[in-house]
């Protein structure tokens, strides 16, 4: 006995894990309830049959419901076609599941409520205080890690210059600026002592302002009283020296904001607006108290003028210190940037431009060779030409006579003029040769004019005298042409020369410019680096000490926020410097979990209190118009149905009440409450209420499913169209194959040999290939048989039967052949008929297989999406292959929950008739292999 | 006795039934199936009457299905592919004529006329009788008559002014009929004495309850009909302004017969002449052509298909847009088909191998398991891949798999033609593995042992013993099984289809192709992609390719597993 290495086995299950896995994520993301496109998690505990429920029993939540009755009141398809009393029916039953879905949901939404309240109740308070113990307790290590990070930074500014402490300073001052509190002018004040005295100063002079006008408001009325006027504008003044009392008694005064407004158009205006009603005496002593109010805030003005102006100076000093360290070398940095810059533009122009020339070059030369292809022959038949002529002249006993041959000056200035550039260049080495070739015999003929004119009489000499001029002609177009390419060539190639030359010295410079601002860029840094450190100290200052203050005080929850609020701040100050990377780490933020955690579950669980509430009153409002239709829907339906148009506004009140307070409101309140209850249910502390909590959870989402919107697909009636086009399909196609299988198996007849090979044949065009064919051919049947045309069930399945008939005819064929003939001799020697042997005898020895080849044929039909996404064309006649591909694309590709489900209620089916037949499969393929 | 009548009945029968559908076919201009039919009512008859056709009747309702839907296919397909049928050019030559005849354009200048329909009502109900009333853009009121058929399917009607309330068209009276209550309202017209009632009207709301009547019984009337008046011209209901009014417009083609130079002589020729440019309309290259008189300018108006040879094929050859993408897709179906059937069967023999032991408990579990991927229907797994795995931003292997788990970046599944292809192979391979796996471990069942063992003794590895004994043993059954898989795999329509699409597009390439896109997904999506038109000729010229490469090679697949020799048994 071999007992199988265990790396067999886990082998085979790592490979079955990996291969399995798709199978295992389609079934967990079909039950899963949130959005699985977009959630980082592979797997969710938060599971839900709701997929399934819903495409399956098709059951239509509200928004469907609504969707049923508008159509219903607008007569669509099919309403349009039925009368008043079945559209009653369905009116009834609408209205009965909408009552069903209202009680459900008041149900839901009290189960929330009191769980809510449950745990407001009972538990809140409790996980307050210990939340606040929390973060009394984890405070101890802030504090700790503040006063470290306090001393440290105290300690290095002190080590610092004073033009430093006077830069950092800065940010400080013009904080002030723009928000002046008491904290801040302490500690400037330590530098800057005019800042806060003339801030003492300034407070001062208002509250002694405030003092001084404090009967001001009560004179002046009575004042007005006296004359007997008690108008808008005297109502309006004497509010006026009342706001400008009160805002000096709690010094928020301000002049700006106090002159034009208060001042110049109420006080001023009404003033000379009143005095002209009434008498003489009340105008004069109006006038008085509006003079002495005036040059009293004229005194609290000059205050806080000499404030500003300290703290101006305080700025200006400031900012002078800063100046002092940093301009010089910033001004460095600024002019070497540009150089550097200029020398950069200009190494990218000289690289360009000698690219181009480069280009420019190999254009020319790439001329050059098509003409070089000219060139060859010219010189071989000049070569040919002159060696003629030196085989006459060898011969020839004649020396000289005067007389010229033929003038070839102008050809061999022209070919000089052409080596002059070529031979500058390596790469025109080949050509210049021939070139030159050509200058030596152009020579040759020149230098021997009168000789060679001496032998005129050869033929030789006459042949080349006459061919010549051809030569020379095809030798000067092309020399013409192409010197001109060449000039442009060696033009080129100079330029690219001095580019070239000057880039290595630009870079250079480059170089020696960037390792300058290396150095000058560090200093500066460095001194940013001080400088940070000294305002950080100072910005640290402030808050260092209010959070110790109030780290004495967390006794109560909002003084714990508040103490969060400022650790919050003074932690992201320090993240905000420059410095922060040499501080030491901070202590992590997730230690006060807790109470952030206790005060998310306040927060929702007033969320839900509310949405409940909200949820109630939207249920009650729906339902009141949804019960008015129904008294009115008999009305409402008659006058429709007699033809006469009716719009029921009642229609889009409910539509704009879903919008307005589900869609916008209560929906993503329900979607935020059902994720936080999920995530506080897992936390430790809250373990008491988690059962409750995820009650809420799971209460709410059945809340969301009963009235969001959804788009349920006929899946049903896609899996019903499939399966019926598969099985009749199969099952036509296996008699027929069977009937037309019997002949070829058992009877001899003449053309039986190229029947089967036609079948053969024609089994492998594969009716796919001829869908076009295929597609013409349904739209022309439809027109004479409808129920076969182009988009009908019985149009697919008769394209099934035909793409199976051939190959199946053959199966069944191979397998007839299996069987013994003497049966049916038996049985016709019995007096059977042909045909009774293959009714009574083959086709039923051969069920099993027909069955499994119906099976097979059903599983195969199934699968197929070409011909049936070519034929199918509206969205109920889809078989199943076809409407799963509506989930994949478009606007629903990204509800992965539905699409998972449909692919696994579609999936399933087959599956389990392919496993059951897995053993026929399997060896019908292994006996098909295995010979003899 | 009575089975020889319910024979004869049953021929007589067949026949009728047959010989009406062969009528209708040669009416229709199928003429290829009409034949197709013909040779089949003459098969039945013989398979029927004559007793040596006895063998016959068994094939003959499978036969009938086998010619209308496998055999006519395959000849049409033969035959659209020697035509230029294509988006563009989808009617016959005689069909395109009759369009540009039908074809009715709006003057420049267009007047409008308002309309008011009056019917004869017999007992009460309204007939198919009527005469419009028509109110010009000047205000002046005429009578159009009751539309008479002039040619098939065209219908024409005079209309003349009103003079006094009265007009005489054609020799019949008509005179209006004002309502005594409000002159300004026309009830009726009385034609020759009779009263045509007001029946409706598009502009007055109360007359809406008959419009339904009006649609099916008047509409496809009034939709062709020409209003003729000599001074104003022709009337007509066009698309763009439906049965709201009637516009001056005319038809834009007519034939006529011009001097026509051809072959250097002067003919007479009938030819389509545009009535608004007043040029002919040229014919050439498979389509009708307008002429800009001032630029000479020639802009194609309609295209009829027709034989055109050779075209496809050679333009598959020739013209290097198409050509050059559909060698790309040429040679991409065959790599793509070897490398599956590589991918496939690798993986399958090695698994098979490693169960391929009778003492491994769980061996048929594990076998059951690793079935499931080819039991699954493919399109839905398919599916499920390119959705939820492979998508870009959103599938599982990019989003988590590389972003969270390994914080690689994301790969651009679809846009790379390298990474489609690396999808295609891994989800094909998932789903070819268990058939090879199935196979193999049939055929290594039936390598006997004592080989092994013999070889063992012999001091051969595993390693060894595998290529020189499994290996050959293995290939002789599975041979033919692995060239059918290229076969299959060579036409796999679903898995490109359903998981690239093709993608990404070959750019520069006027057909609809793409870098992963197969022969046959090529063909689907030049026929019935309809982004770039429908070129049905050029798609049946790759199936017949298809085809052929499909028969070349189940042909050597047949003659290596010995098919052919069945046949002669």
């Amino acid at each position: 006995m071999f007992k199988v290495h265990p790396i067999r086995h886990i082998i085979i299950i790592a490979v079955i894990i990996v291969v399995l896995f798709p199978v295992l994520w389609i079934f967990t993301t079909s039950i899963r309830r949130d959005n699985s496109s977009i959630s980082p998690n592979l797997f969710s505990n938060q599971t839900t049959w709701q997929n399934y429920i819903d495409l399956i029993f098709e059951k239509p939540n509200v928004p469907l419901l609504y969707n049923d009755i508008a159509n219903i009141y607008s007569l669509g398809s099919p309403y349009n076609k039925m009368n008043d009393k079945e559209i009653l029916n369905v009116l009834n039953g609408d209205f009965n599941a909408y009552e069903n879905y209202f009680k459900s949901t008041y149900r839901m939404s009290d189960s929330i409520t009191s769980n809510a309240s449950w745990i407001s109740v009972n538990f809140i308070p409790k996980a307050k205080s210990l939340a606040i113990e929390n973060v009394k307790e984890n405070s101890n290590a802030d504090l700790r890690y503040i006063s470290i990070v306090s001393s440290d930074l105290a300690a290095k500014f002190n080590s610092l210059d004073q033009n430093y402490k006077m830069a950092g300073i800065l940010d400080l001052l013009n904080s002030l600026k723009s928000s002046p509190d008491q904290d801040t002018i302490r500690i400037v004040g330590q530098y800057f002592p005019e800042i806060p005295q003339s801030w003492d100063n300034y407070k001062n002079s208002m509250s002694k302002a405030a003092s001084a006008l404090s009967n001001v408001p009560g004179n002046v009325s009575e004042i007005l009283l006296e004359s007997g006027v008690d108008n808008q504008m005297a109502k309006d003044l004497v509010s006026a020296y009342e706001e400008t009392l009160n805002s000096l008694k709690n010094g928020t005064f301000t002049y700006g904001n106090w002159f034009a407004p208060i001042y110049l158009r109420r006080i001023n205006m009404d003033t000379i607006n009143l005095s002209s009603t009434i008498g003489s005496t009340s105008a004069a002593k109006l006038q008085n108290i509006k003079s002495m109010v005036f040059s009293t805030v004229q005194n609290v003005n000059s205050a806080f003028s000499s404030y500003d102006r300290s703290l101006s100076d305080a700025i200006s000093k400031a900012q002078s210190s800063k100046t002092l360290l940093l301009s010089t070398l910033q001004s460095s940095l600024t002019s070497l940037s540009n150089n550097y810059n200029q020398l950069q533009n200009k190494l990218n122009t000289l690289t360009a431009s000698s690219v181009s020339y480069l280009s420019a070059m190999s254009y020319d030369a790439s001329q050059i060779s098509i003409f070089s292809n000219n060139i060859v022959p010219t010189a071989m038949a000049l070569d040919n030409m002159v060696s003629l002529v030196k085989s006459v002249l060898h011969q020839s006993k004649l020396s000289t006579q005067s007389g010229i041959f033929y003038d070839v000056s102008s050809y061999i200035s022209q070919a000089k003029d052409w080596i002059a550039i070529s031979s500058k260049y390596s790469i025109f080495d080949p050509i210049t040769e021939q070139v030159q070739k050509i200058l030596d015999d152009l020579n040759y003929i020149q230098n021997n004019q009168s000789v060679i004119y001496a032998n005129l009489n050869s033929n030789a000499i006459l042949n080349v005298k006459t061919s010549l001029p051809f030569v020379l002609l095809k030798l000067q177009s092309g020399l013409s042409m192409s010197i001109p390419v060449l000039q442009n060539y060696d033009t080129n190639a100079q330029k690219y020369k001095e580019a070239s030359e000057q880039i290595p010295d630009v870079r250079k410079q480059l170089e020696e410019v960037s390792s300058e601002i290396g150095p000058i860029q560090e200093k500066i840094n460095s001194i940013n680096d001080k400088i940070s450190i000294a305002s950080l100290y100072f910005e640290t200052l402030k808050s260092a000490k209010k959070i110790d203050e109030e780290a004495k005080n967390i006794n109560s929850f909002k003084n714990a926020d508040v103490f969060l609020n400022e650790l919050n701040k003074y932690y992201a100050t320090l993240q905000n410097s420059n410095i922060y990377s040499q501080l030491p780490p901070m202590p992590s933020s997730s230690r006060y979990d807790q109470f952030f955690n206790t005060q998310k579950l306040i927060d929702t669980v007033n969320l839900t209190l509310q949405t409940g509430n909200n949820l109630n009153k939207f249920t009650d409002e729906y339902s009141y118009y949804i019960s008015n239709l129904k008294n009115r829907s008999k009305d409402y339906v008659n006058i429709n149905v007699l033809g006469f148009p009716f719009s029921v506004n009642e229609i889009n009140s409910i539509n704009n009440l879903y919008q307005n307070q589900y869609v916008s409101i209560i929906g993503p309140n329900l979607g935020i409450i059902s994720r936080r209850t999920n995530e506080l249910a897992d936390l430790p502390y809250f373990k008491e209420i988690s059962g409750k909590l995820n009650s809420i959870n799971d209460t709410s989402y059945y809340i969301t499913q009963i009235w969001m919107q959804k788009y349920i697909p006929p899946l049903m009636r896609w899996l019903l169209n499939s399966i019926i086009v598969s099985g009749t399909a199969a099952v036509i196609t296996v008699f027929l194959s069977a009937l037309m299988a019997y002949p070829f198996s058992r009877l001899r007849f003449r053309g039986r040999k190229y029947g089967l090979i036609g079948i053969l044949l024609i089994q492998m065009f594969p009716t796919m290939m001829a869908m076009v064919a295929l597609y013409l051919l349904l739209n022309f049947i439809g027109k004479f048989l409808p129920f076969l045309g182009l988009n009908t069930l019985g149009g697919l399945t008769f394209l099934y039967i035909g793409g199976g008939i051939a190959f199946n005819s053959w199966l069944i064929k191979g397998f007839f052949d299996t069987i013994p003939m003497e049966l049916e001799e038996a049985a016709m020697v019995d007096g059977a008929t042909r045909y009774q042997t293959f009714w009574r005898i083959i086709l039923p020895l051969s069920a099993p297989v027909l069955a499994v080849t119906m099976i097979l044929g059903f599983i195969g039909n199934y699968g197929d999406y070409i011909l049936a996404s070519i034929v199918m064309t509206g969205l109920n006649n889809y078989t199943f292959a076809v409407g799963l591909q509506t989930f994949s694309t478009g606007a629903y590709s990204s509800n992965w929950g539905l699409m998972t489900t449909a692919a696994l209620i579609g999936m399933i089916p087959i599956l389990v008739l392919f496993l059951s037949l897995q053993k026929f499969i399997v060896g019908g393929l292994t006996q098909g292999s295995v010979k003899g | 006795m009575i089975k020889k009548a319910i024979l004869w009945i049953s021929v007589a029968l067949i026949d009728a039934i047959l010989g009406w559908s062969i009528t209708l076919l040669f009416i229709n201009g199928s003429y290829a199936l009409g034949i197709i039919v013909i040779l089949l009512l003459v098969f039945i008859d013989y398979a029927l009457i004559n007793p040596k056709g006895y063998p016959f009747r068994y094939m003959l309702p499978a036969l009938i299905i086998l010619m209308i839907l496998t055999v006519y296919p395959i000849y049409f397909t033969f035959q659209i592919a020697f035509e230029n049928y294509a988006t563009g050019y989808m009617w016959t030559r005689d069909q395109a004529i009759n369009i540009l005849l039908d074809k009715v354009v709006i003057s420049p200048n267009p007047k409008f006329f308002n309309y008011s329909v009056y019917t004869l009502y017999k007992d009460y109900k309204p007939t198919n009788d009527f005469v419009l009333l028509l109110k010009g853009p000047d205000g002046k009121l005429y009578i159009a008559s009751s539309p008479q058929p002039s040619s098939p399917g065209r219908y024409t009607s005079s209309f003349e002014m009103l003079t006094n309330g009265s007009v005489s068209i054609d020799g019949v009276n008509y005179s209006v009929v004002r309502s005594l209550k409000d002159p300004s309202q026309i009830i009726a017209i009385s034609v020759n004495g009779e009263n045509y009632n007001y029946f409706y009207s598009p502009s007055d709301q109360s007359t809406f309850p008959n419009l339904k009547f009006f649609n099916s019984n008047y509409g496809s009337i009034l939709s062709n009909t020409e209003f003729i008046n000599p001074e104003i011209g022709t009337l007509f209901f066009t698309t763009t302004y439906g049965f709201n009014k009637l516009v001056t417009a005319k038809y834009e083609y007519t034939l006529s017969t011009m001097p026509v130079v051809e072959n250097g002589h002067q003919v007479q020729k009938t030819v389509l002449v545009n009535t608004i440019t007043g040029q002919p309309v040229l014919e050439h290259n498979s389509a009708f052509w307008d002429v800009d008189p001032s630029t000479g300018k020639q802009t194609m108006i309609i295209g009829y298909y027709g034989y055109t040879g050779l075209a496809n094929f050679s333009s598959l050859l020739t013209n290097k847009q198409i050509m050059s993408p559909f060698l790309s897709v040429f040679i991409w179906t065959f790599e793509w088909a070897a490398l599956s059937v590589v991918f496939t069967f690798a993986v399958g023999l090695i698994l098979a191998i490693v169960l391929n032991n009778r003492n491994m408990r769980f061996r048929t579990i594990y076998r059951t398991l690793l079935i499931i991927p080819w039991a699954i229907p493919g399109f839905i797994s398919i599916i499920m891949f390119r959705v939820g795995f492979f998508n870009v931003s959103f599938g599982i292997i990019n989003r988590i798999f590389l972003g969270e788990w390994l914080h690689l970046p994301p790969i651009n599944w679809f846009g790379d033609a390298f990474w489609a292809k690396v999808a295609l192979f891994l989800v094909n391979t998932w789903l070819g593995f268990p058939y090879m796996m199935v196979i193999s471990l049939g055929a290594l069942q039936s390598i006997p042992d004592d080989l092994y063992e013999a070889a063992s003794i012999d001091g051969s590895s595993k390693w060894h013993s595998f290529w020189t004994i499994t290996f050959p043993l293995l290939m002789t059954p599975l041979a033919p099984l692995l060239i059918a898989s290229f076969a299959y795999n060579f036409n796999n329509f679903n898995v490109i289809y359903l998981l690239t699409g093709g993608n990404p597009p070959i750019p520069n390439s006027i057909t609809p192709a793409g870098q992963t896109d197969i022969l046959i997904s090529y063909t689907y999506n030049l026929a019935f992609g309809g982004a770039s038109g429908r070129n049905y000729g050029l798609a049946a010229a790759i199936s017949i390719l298809i085809f052929a490469i499909i028969a070349t090679i189940s042909a050597i697949n047949f003659k290596l597993s010995g098919s052919f020799e069945e046949v002669n048994k």
